[in-house]
């Protein structure tokens, strides 16, 4: 009798510890940006089809519900808030854990904040807070999108025209949806999203950076002449991310 | 029984090697009491947003101590030069000279005010030092000839500097390097100016003119465009990360980055695409921190405004915020640069620079 409890003992011992099919496992998102499939790196050189040079100094982004869509429309969360800064390498990948291994349709995210997250001053905000590494302006609140560059309209190395883009504001808020149906498999698996910097500038209606008023914005709507530039540019924007 | 007593011994033997003192710490003093190590904590009001990682372990003696080794001049090699030589507290810490002095001889560099240093990330015109303690210890060395062990000697002959090292940071209390440099950087960390009357209407305590309120207006939008360098989350006005710490603002004109004459945040980090770019300065206190630029090129706050009105240049590096360059600069009219001024002048906070707590301890 005893010889048989054991027995049964070691089985379900034995039973328990085979590996069990993991049901979730580790995701990493890693974001790139590319000029017309040139890899952008801040400061480099950038030619275009077009016959201009461009050079970026920066470009950095924050975005937020930040999610995974399954087949059925469900959704897995991955993250409330996030920042990608192009300068920092150190942000341009991001690992998620515990993501469910299964079929989804596409990821979805907001480039920016939502209107909770944008309201938050900065005095009530923890230290480590990503929207600190961007300035809260009482008028505007939190730039959601930053690039500073600058372009040479002839193709040379003067790089006279200058180019400052901040977008912000609750009203400048888009959403991305991006990808086609892909498997989310075990063993860290990843995928890049990629930002495709010409599209802010090529997608119609298009920004011609030659126009002084195309070439910058604040956001600012109670800037006539330039408020069409910042909304032109957050829909390019918007629709400038792709999934690889 | 018979392993009953080896194991004993060994027992022994590893009880005693575990009481041996670790021959890397200093035993305490048996003869100084607790209470010569005990500082008085102080807790460092941080108006503002946005200040950097800092150590913030203050004590009333830190700072004391700090202060005491700012103005005396024992840290230098020939006992001549002291921090305050340069940074006089009623200039807001600068020294009103084109060109900062020490004993290397005159620099082609124009002294920075270390006020509001708790929100600074980078220090000296070329950003070369990433913490206040680490500023501290270059300019000692480069610009007071700061040796290590003359100066502790010299220090340690004084009963006062040996007293407050100890209450300033605990046991062991030893006067090194590091307390050096520490101290002096608390001290530093006091220098807060938040009492303009900039402030003073953001705290609804004041009204600007309207020739004040027309001069922020100009700063705040497109027609200076000044905030998007200066802004320092309004804590500084001076550059930050957000928007940049360094910046070239069409000072001076070069085709190629080979022509700057002073390459600026480009010697620290071998980048040319950093040449010719200086950290944006604060505009706290501009009153007393003539002249300006990192060459102390302007004599007043007129010519600046001319500056940036008129005479923007071009060169490869130029900040991208420089939108008028084409234009030659902002091209304000005679009232709108007067307005412009009235309002930096808001930004001057008396009560900080006639503040005793900065002012020489040893008279």
């Amino acid at each position: 009798m005893k010889t048989n409890y054991i027995t049964v003992l070691i089985l379900i011992f034995f039973i328990s510890s085979c590996d069990k099919k993991d049901t979730k496992d580790s995701f990493t998102l890693n974001f790139k940006a590319k000029f017309e499939n040139q890899n952008f790196q801040p400061g480099a050189v950038l030619a275009s089809a077009s016959g201009k040079n461009w050079k970026f100094d920066e470009l950095n982004f924050y975005f937020s519900n930040l999610r995974l869509v399954k087949h059925d429309g469900s959704e897995v969360p991955l993250a409330e808030l996030g920042y990608v800064n192009f300068k920092d390498a150190g942000t341009t990948s991001i690992k998620f854990s515990d993501v469910p291994l299964e079929k989804y349709t596409s990821i979805k995210f907001n480039a920016g904040l939502t209107p909770a997250q944008n309201s938050v001053n900065p005095v009530f905000l923890e230290q480590n807070d990503v929207r600190l590494n961007a300035t809260f302006w009482e008028w505007l609140k939190y730039v959601f999108v930053r690039l500073h560059g600058r372009v040479d309209l002839a193709g040379g190395t003067k790089f006279e025209t200058l180019l400052v883009y901040h977008i912000g504001t609750d009203a400048l808020l888009r959403e991305v949806s991006i990808g086609s149906g892909f498997d989310v498999t075990a063993g860290d698996f990843q995928k890049n999203i990629v930002v495709e910097i010409d599209k802010f500038f090529g997608l119609a209606p298009g920004l011609d950076v030659a126009d002084i008023e195309q070439s910058y914005t604040h956001s600012d709507s109670s800037i006539v002449k330039n408020y069409p530039t910042a909304i032109i540019f957050a829909d390019n924007f918007s629709k400038s991310f792709s999934l690889e | 029984m018979r392993y009953l007593l080896p194991i004993i011994a060994f027992c022994i033997l590893c009880f005693q090697q575990a009481c041996k003192p670790d021959p890397t710490i200093t035993p305490p003093r048996k003869d100084e009491p607790d209470s010569l190590f005990v500082g008085t904590p102080f807790t460092l009001k941080k108006p503002g947003l946005y200040f950097a990682n800092i150590d913030s372990t203050f004590t009333l003696e830190s700072v004391r101590l700090g202060r005491m080794l700012f103005w005396d001049p024992v840290l230098s090699s020939d006992s001549s030069l002291s921090c305050a030589s340069c940074h006089i507290p009623e200039f807001a810490f600068t020294d009103q000279k084109q060109f900062s002095t020490n004993l290397s001889g005159p620099t082609k560099r124009n002294t920075s005010s270390i006020q509001n240093s708790v929100y600074i990330r980078q220090f000296f015109w070329d950003g070369r030092q990433p913490t206040l303690e680490k500023a501290t210890e270059d300019a000692l060395r480069d610009e007071q000839h700061f040796v290590a062990a003359a100066a502790i000697d010299k220090l340690q002959k004084r009963s006062d500097y040996v007293a407050l090292f100890k209450k300033a940071f605990g046991r062991p209390g030893d006067i090194t390097e590091q307390t050096i440099f520490r101290a002096i950087s608390h001290f530093m960390r006091t220098a807060i100016s938040a009492k303009s009357k900039f402030d003073l209407v953001k705290a609804g305590q004041a009204s600007f003119t309207a020739a004040e309120q027309a001069g922020l207006d100009i700063f705040t939008t497109e027609k200076g465009d000044c905030f998007h360098c200066h802004i320092g989350t309004f804590s500084t006005f001076a550059g930050d990360h957000t928007n940049g710490i360094f910046q070239n603002n069409a000072l001076d004109s070069a085709v190629t980055v080979a022509d700057f004459k002073d390459i600026g945040l480009g010697k620290f980090t071998g980048l040319a695409d950093d040449y010719g770019k200086f950290k944006v300065p604060a505009l706290r206190n501009l009153k007393y921190t003539a002249p300006y630029m990192h060459d102390g090129r302007y004599q007043t706050l007129e010519q600046v405004i001319n500056f940036y009105s008129d005479s923007l240049l071009h060169s490869p590096t130029i900040s991208p915020f420089m939108k008028k360059i084409n234009d030659g600069g902002l091209h304000l009219t005679v009232q709108e640069k007067a307005n412009l001024l009235a309002f930096l002048n808001t930004l001057n906070d008396d009560a900080f620079v006639n503040d005793t707590a900065f002012s020489n301890p040893f008279k």
